[in-house]
């Protein structure tokens, strides 16, 4: 009696739950784009890490770097053209008219002025890029005119991911704290319309964007925060999410054989490299450093541990960078000449030991490195693997002390220029930020000194000088160049429009269609 | 009475601050640096050197303690460095989701676990007790993520009837937003009269739930059985039965209420474990709950949070036993202090 009462219950509990269920499907359905961490800082000025996926759908930039696919560098954002003076120094921008920010304040220069200078103010996340910026002033509404101290690339400054937005000057009153409400006022094709934290940021088409609306296009998009590999894995096999982040290198092989899911692979700008101490024994010297880049099995590591996800680097800026210089003379693998160059570095017996931090949730890092090792102990080096959490293996490596010989580093730059990796990992610095290396020579700042002030007026001059800086870092073996890494998109093949562009990491839904 | 629990609340808030300064002092001690992870992917030295300041990470550990604790005095639980809101917000909008989770999870298993566990009891050794027995067991031996992606793949990925993951559906909330009185979304929305937002939340909760009742189930299933068959080897339950009380009687207010006190423990206990240990089913299906807030808390080295979670969850943890305790009282006459 009482186990049949029971049972009963409990197929009720199964058929309510069956007859609930066809509520879940109903009305057009929005573009759901799963991503694995939620929206940190809303504000557009300070935003500097994944909130990109949101910046670039509910904000513009005044020109955008290769924007759809382009064979141009440039794609006219918020400016319809620009033109810079002889010197270098002064950038005319000319402003599109009739653009409405979604609070219904109409763009105009002052705007334009009134964000660039609020992003410089507050001087948080990568406001540092227009730190060459003298003045900014708008002489008439649709001009803007940015003064510069020193000749500076300001077209490739004004494109991009992070700090180059224009927002709408009647929300910007209202303070940080209003926009990590979940508020903004973008010209962008997107505003956003509601945040659950943690869970959901709904994004509804705005009517009256500049550019227009054709049918077909998404009138809503979700971005839903999925922080579970598998789940996303499920979500878009059951087509419920139209794009998934997360998977790993062998969990996307699995999910290419699905018929309805298409993966797209393109350019990424990041790439990974090993930074030497040059400053810490025993690589200090060169030719113990030269040896160490004989002895990374570069193709290995490219094939085996990266699975076809990223190609062998030339140099430290990537293929798909203007300035890459595909004939720079790039060390191979080769122990014996490793070993010779080993012995005839005057390291003693003894001191041939090195210490190498990595960060430590990378499987990539620890294989290759594991990898490394045993053709290092082949060679007589000792090695010591660190693995820790990045905060810590990048403070240990500011200081001189607890530094190790050779630290793991993935970098991709702030906006599309080759100086940032030059600039950022080996110019000369002091206090120590980024430049783990340590690496400090006159001759090569000087290149790369030249070489900023020549990307505004002329890149193949200004690319003539990273080509020999790159050479000196490559002769002086500072680093080993390891893997020039792919992006990807993973997607449902319904979906249409799908391009990747390795300046903004994230997708514009403005042009997409199902 | 009253000056036992004066004396239990004093012992509560000596261990509390007890449990403050050792996570204070463990996470000054731990080898990173939180203030990187907070400043985006490339901050400056200066960047770096000013947020030291502001959070007063350049001071003795002693110091900051010290000014830790003068905040908590005031109630003031510090900024999530994380999220850059309050951590004490912050932790209050997920503990409502992880409340109702392990609340309704909780209602399941004993509602299971107490009339299976008598049944198992009174036909011991027979087929039912096998069974319940396996049920409970598989129910423990089977890790709780494995559960969860199964029940997500027969549910959504099989049959489609359930959502895979998240508390409710933006679309939902959009076009029917849900007043909060409780926090509770089943409840609030049942208040407001939203039966589309309280048929979507429930939806949500099917599965999340079903995965942590599995978990716990066994606990009560298993103690209700143990307890029970003790009692009903007692020659008073024989006696009542000499004298012909009725079978329904005999087991479930006979037997049952001696057993109810010890259970109660067990109860409290479960659920106090389950408040701060939901965190693989809160991360297995995107629940905005406590558990997943803390895992990434710790993961980004997020002080100001670990710390607010830790002194929230110890002190509900030290409650609810207290409370339990304090329920024998009402239970058992016997009991006085």
């Amino acid at each position: 009696m009482k186990r049949a009462r029971l049972l009963s219950l409990s197929a009720v509990a199964v058929l309510a739950f069956a007859a609930l269920a066809p509520a879940m499907a109903q009305g057009e359905k929005p573009l759901v784009y799963a991503m694995y961490a939620d929206i940190k800082d809303w504000d557009p000025s300070i935003a500097s890490s994944t909130e990109v996926i949101m910046l670039s759908n509910v904000y513009e930039p005044l020109v955008w770097y290769k924007s759809n696919g382009s064979k141009q560098m440039f794609t006219p954002g918020l400016a319809t053209s620009w033109s810079v003076s002889k010197d270098g120094k002064t950038w005319t921008f000319n402003l599109r008219k009739n653009v409405k920010f979604h609070d219904g304040t109409a763009f105009d220069a002052a705007a334009a002025k009134a964000s660039l200078e609020r992003t410089r103010k507050l001087g948080k996340g990568s406001a540092y890029i227009w730190g060459a910026v003298e003045s900014i002033s708008a002489p008439d509404v649709n001009t803007l005119i940015v003064k510069t101290k020193v000749p500076a690339p300001v077209d490739l400054i004004a494109s991009s991911q992070y700090a180059a937005y224009m927002i709408s000057p009647a929300v910007m009153e209202k303070g940080t704290d209003w926009f990590n409400q979940g508020n903004g006022a973008g010209t962008g094709p997107y505003k956003v319309r509601q945040w659950s934290r943690g869970q959901e940021v709904v994004l509804d088409r705005f009517d009256e964007y500049w550019g227009g609306w054709k049918p077909g296009q998404f009138a809503r998009v979700s971005l839903k925060i999925v922080q579970e590999a598998a789940t996303q894995v499920q979500m878009i096999r059951s087509g419920e999410a139209d794009f998934i982040t997360l998977p790993a290198a062998d969990l996307v092989k699995t999910l290419e054989s699905n018929p309805a899911i298409a993966v797209e692979r393109g350019s990424s700008w990041k790439n990974t490299q090993l930074l030497l101490n040059t400053k810490k024994a025993p690589t200090d010297n060169v030719k113990f450093r030269q040896a160490l880049t004989y002895a990374w099995d570069y193709a290995t590591v490219v094939k085996s541990i990266y699975e076809g996800g990223a190609k062998a680097s030339v140099g430290v800026i990537p293929a798909t960078m203007w300035g890459h210089s595909p004939q720079l003379k790039m060390p191979a693998f080769d122990l014996v000449k490793a070993k010779q160059l080993v012995e005839s570095s005057g390291v003693s017996v003894q001191d041939r030991r090195i210490s190498i931090a990595y960060i430590s949730t990378s499987e990539e890092y620890k294989n290759s490195l594991l990898l490394f090792k045993s053709n290092l102990e082949k060679i007589g080096v000792q090695v010591d693997l660190k693995p820790g959490p990045w905060g810590k293996i990048w403070d240990d490596a500011k200081g001189q002390k607890n530094a190790t010989n050779l630290i793991t580093m993935t970098w991709w730059p702030s906006y599309a220029t080759p100086s940032d990796w030059l600039i950022g990992l080996f110019r000369t610095e002091k206090p120590i930020d980024f430049n783990l290396s340590n690496y400090s020579n006159p001759a090569y700042d000087k290149l790369i000194n030249d070489g900023v002030a020549l990307e505004g007026v002329d890149k193949a001059a200004a690319s003539v000088k990273y080509s020999a800086a790159q050479q000196l870092l490559i002769d002086e073996a500072v680093a080993i160049f390891v893997a020039d890494l792919d992006g990807r998109a993973i997607y449902r093949k319904d979906i249409k429009g799908v391009k990747l562009n390795p300046a903004y990491d994230a997708m514009l839904f403005y042009t997409l269609t199902r | 009475m009253l000056g036992y629990l004066l004396r239990r609340l004093a012992m509560m808030c000596l261990i509390i601050l007890g449990v403050a300064t050792f996570t204070f002092v463990l996470s000054r001690a731990l080898p990173s640096s939180p203030v990187e992870m907070m400043l985006g992917s490339k901050p400056t030295a200066d960047q770096i050197s000013q947020a030291r300041e502001e959070l007063g990470l350049d001071q003795p550990v002693a110091e900051q303690l010290g000014r830790y604790f003068f905040q908590l005095a005031q109630g003031r639980f510090g900024t999530s460095m994380r999220t850059g809101r309050p951590v004490i917000e912050e932790i209050g909008q997920r503990l409502s989701a992880t409340a109702e989770l392990v609340t309704l999870s909780l209602f399941l298993a004993v509602g299971l676990g107490l009339p299976l566990g008598i049944l198992s009891a009174a036909y011991r050794n027979r087929w039912v007790d096998h069974l319940t027995r396996m049920l409970a067991v598989s129910g423990v031996a089977v890790p709780v993520f494995f559960l969860g992606i199964l029940l997500q793949m027969t549910f959504y990925g099989g049959l489609g009837w359930l959502p895979l993951q998240g508390r409710i559906d933006s679309i939902v909330m959009l076009d029917h937003p849900v007043q909060t009185f409780s926090g509770f979304l089943l409840i609030d929305s049942l208040l407001s009269g939203n039966t589309a937002a309280f048929k979507n939340a429930l939806i949500h909760l099917t599965l999340p739930t079903l995965t942590l009742m599995l978990a716990s189930l066994a606990t009560i299933l298993r103690s209700t059985r143990n307890l029970m068959t003790d009692v009903l080897g007692t020659d008073y339950i024989r006696t009542a039965r000499a004298y012909g009380a009725t079978r329904r009687t005999t087991y479930f207010v006979l037997a049952l209420k001696p057993t109810l006190v010890p259970l109660l423990t067990i109860i409290g206990l479960t659920y106090g474990f389950m408040l701060g240990g939901s965190v693989i089913t809160e991360v297995l299906f995107d629940w905005p709950g406590i558990g997943a807030y803390v895992v990434e808390s710790v993961v980004t080295n997020d002080f100001p949070a670990v710390l607010g979670v830790t002194l929230v969850i110890s002190t509900l943890y030290l409650s609810i036993n207290l409370a339990v305790d304090m329920l024998y009282f009402v239970l058992d006459p016997r009991i006085s202090v």
